[in-house]
């Protein structure tokens, strides 16, 4: 299940990167090259980064957190 | 505040604004005025996102709800970076094709002008009371750092905030909102480096951890709360501890601000015109981008101010009063309210001193002790501290809760978590330091009041004036009478801050947003991803998520953020059904 979502949102992300790469063309030259190679690899490094993050602080919560004090 | 911090002070001010008057050298034409002949670099562009959503409020109110709440508060930002790339894949290229000035101009080349000017009226109702909020809050704080009244600082805040947008246009609001966001950054991170040396010292890096956590303040992720219950309460009924109504935890954070963020960034002109100012497409991308990346550290570490404040003041004396109105109000009493003032000041120096005895032997992790039972022990006295705390606010406020009695109406004694923060810098920071953290506050109000004021009034001129008024005009009349709205704008706001105080209407400006955002979304939404809709449908799905949003705020007690996501729906859904039911003419042209 976990690889068809993967598969799915990868391919959403390629397919969005070719009409990107249309309109670009046609309307407006490239004048800012995307920060990590492609833009779809951009876009996957900033959501894998705030699954980290989130996963890491939700772990400080287990680890720290003895309940909120009204 | 002494000599030293009003001179350096006053120098960041300056500086940061007349740097960026200097750079944007007088806006010829509309197009350099609302979008600065789209010449902003990339990196300009994202510090200004980032200056104009980080207000005063929002920093000082921050690190106030690190010290209440702990870290809970981070989760309001967890679906941003997610937000940021839907906008950067649709809503960007979406806007860029197009020579537009604001967000709303788009929708009348998708849909005609009936939705362009519905949604315009929309956002510019939203908009015009939260940006005297903007500049009132702050003003409050100001004055008591300042002992101004609170009328001279909201007149000095707003005024200068015109001034310099009417002169520079947007593109001196972005040249400027980059040395603001950098002041910002440098101040927040010279306190968090003062208290982190301060705190450690004391307690350790663990023992910090530890502490933190026995307090309940290390939660920036609530998953699970077993007291939920899931139907929510009647708007009448008492409070049920409902899911619905729990307004930060993990599930708000990543639907419900979902929703808020890609209305926020992408259909509220303030953040828009960001995105309208950048070079290119790929420009405006990565000007997102960088809020993805580094707002969430950034919040962080404004909450974790607040948690090492606590601390701090756990180890010193903490002020049983934050707010110098209370203090004042306390002062004033007698009799039995007197009485029980101090009742609560005693027992307010018992328990911090019970806390401060309990946190030394959990942080330095005293082998005599069982853990649990110091924990319990911890805690217990940090709770002391915080009923005590509370029962000297209501007795402050107790001619006041008296009165609403006898009225037959209820008061309940504000909140002085906005006075945490100003009470430390004031007290404990070197003075430079401190007239580099009000400079980095006074940047922060301004920043935002400034991104208001230019998107009011290009939505006021762009949609309206030269839309439905004035389509003849020349540029340069155009440009004349933008100047004219945008003085009129922000000495209107200004007043409207000033007359409107501090009253329960201003509290409910930024849940106000929330009724709106939604609805608005759900008309790009339906611009976007269904060809067939007309102008028809999308009046009809904006009229309708409207209501229906208003109507539940009045039904049922719900978190204004699961408003965006509603609102949205409810608008896409009616959106989709009137363009089904509706005769199908011509594909409406795909943009």
């Amino acid at each position: 299940m976990q690889s068809i979502w993967r598969a799915g949102f990868c391919a959403l992300l390629l397919l969005r990167s070719g009409c990107d790469d249309l309109y670009t063309a046609v309307i407006e030259p490239k004048n800012e090259s995307p920060p990590f190679g492609s833009w779809p690899r951009t876009y996957l490094l900033v959501c894998v980064t705030a699954v980290v993050v989130i996963a890491l602080l939700l772990l400080l919560t287990i680890a720290f957190n003895k309940g909120r004090i009204a | 505040m002494t000599f030293w911090a009003w001179v350096v002070f006053l120098l960041a001010t300056a500086y940061t604004i007349g740097d960026g008057l200097r750079r944007t050298a007088g806006a010829k034409t509309m197009e350099g005025f609302f979008a600065a002949g789209r010449s902003i670099p990339w990196w300009a562009a994202g510090l200004s996102v980032m200056a104009t959503q980080l207000s005063a409020i929002t920093l000082i109110g921050g690190i106030g709800m690190g010290y209440e709440n702990g870290l809970e508060w981070v989760q309001f930002y967890f679906a941003l970076p997610f937000a940021m790339v839907v906008l950067c894949i649709w809503f960007v290229p979406m806007y860029r094709t197009h020579p537009i000035l604001t967000a709303y101009q788009y929708l009348e080349r998708r849909f005609g002008p009936v939705t362009r000017t519905l949604t315009s009226l929309a956002f510019l109702m939203s908009r015009c009371l939260a940006f005297a909020v903007v500049l009132y809050a702050p003003a409050v704080v100001f004055a008591a750092m300042t002992g101004l009244p609170i009328a001279v600082t909201v007149w000095v805040t707003g005024l200068l905030t015109t001034a310099y947008t009417v002169i520079g246009g947007v593109g001196g609001v972005v040249w400027t909102d980059v040395k603001q966001m950098i002041i910002i950054a440098l101040g927040v991170l010279a306190c968090f480096l003062v208290l982190l040396w301060q705190v450690v010292g004391e307690l350790s890096f663990a023992g910090v951890l530890t502490v933190l956590g026995a307090a309940g303040k290390l939660n920036p992720v609530e998953v699970y709360d077993p007291t939920w219950t899931a139907v929510p309460a009647l708007a009448s009924a008492p409070e049920n501890g409902s899911f619905w109504a729990d307004k930060y935890n993990i599930w708000t954070g990543l639907f419900g601000t979902l929703f808020l963020f890609l209305s926020y960034f992408g259909c509220d002109q303030s953040q828009v015109q960001s995105i309208l100012t950048s070079k290119s497409v790929d420009a405006s991308r990565r000007a997102l981008l960088m809020s993805a990346f580094t707002k969430i550290p950034l919040q962080l570490l404004v909450l974790l101010i607040g948690g090492l404040l606590f601390l701090h003041q756990s180890l010193g004396r903490e002020p049983v009063l934050f707010s110098p109105d209370d203090q004042a109000l306390a002062a004033g009493l007698t009799g039995a309210s007197r009485a029980d003032y101090e009742q609560a000041a005693l027992d307010h120096e018992k328990a911090s001193a019970a806390r401060q005895q309990a946190m030394q032997a959990l942080a330095n992790g005293s082998a005599q002790t069982d853990a649990t039972a110091l924990t319990a022990q911890y805690r217990n006295a940090v709770q002391a501290a915080v009923s005590a705390r509370s029962a000297a606010r209501k007795a402050a406020y107790a001619p006041q809760i008296a009165k609403a009695k006898a009225n037959g109406t209820t008061f309940a004694a504000p909140s002085d978590a906005n006075y945490i923060f100003p009470d430390f810098i004031f007290r404990e920071l070197p003075k430079p330091v401190l007239g580099l953290l009000i400079a980095a506050i006074f940047a922060a109000a301004i920043s935002s009041a400034a991104g208001a004021l230019s998107s009011l009034t290009a939505a006021t001129m762009v949609d309206f004036y030269k839309r439905w008024l004035r389509p003849q005009a020349s540029d340069a009349a155009t440009l004349r009478a933008s100047r004219v709205a945008m003085a009129g704008w922000g000495v209107a706001a200004t007043a409207a801050a000033v007359s409107l105080g501090g009253g329960p209407l201003l509290e409910r400006v930024n849940e106000v947003g929330s009724w709106f955002y939604g609805s608005i979304l759900g008309v790009f939404v339906l611009a976007l991803a269904m060809p067939r809709a007309d102008g028809k449908a999308a009046s009809a799905g904006l009229v309708s998520g409207l209501l229906f949003v208003f109507l539940l705020n009045n039904t049922v007690q719900i978190a204004y953020l699961w408003f965006n996501l509603i609102g949205c729906v409810i608008c896409v859904g009616v959106g989709a059904i009137v363009t089904l039911v509706t005769p199908h003419r011509a594909a409406a042209a795909r943009i």
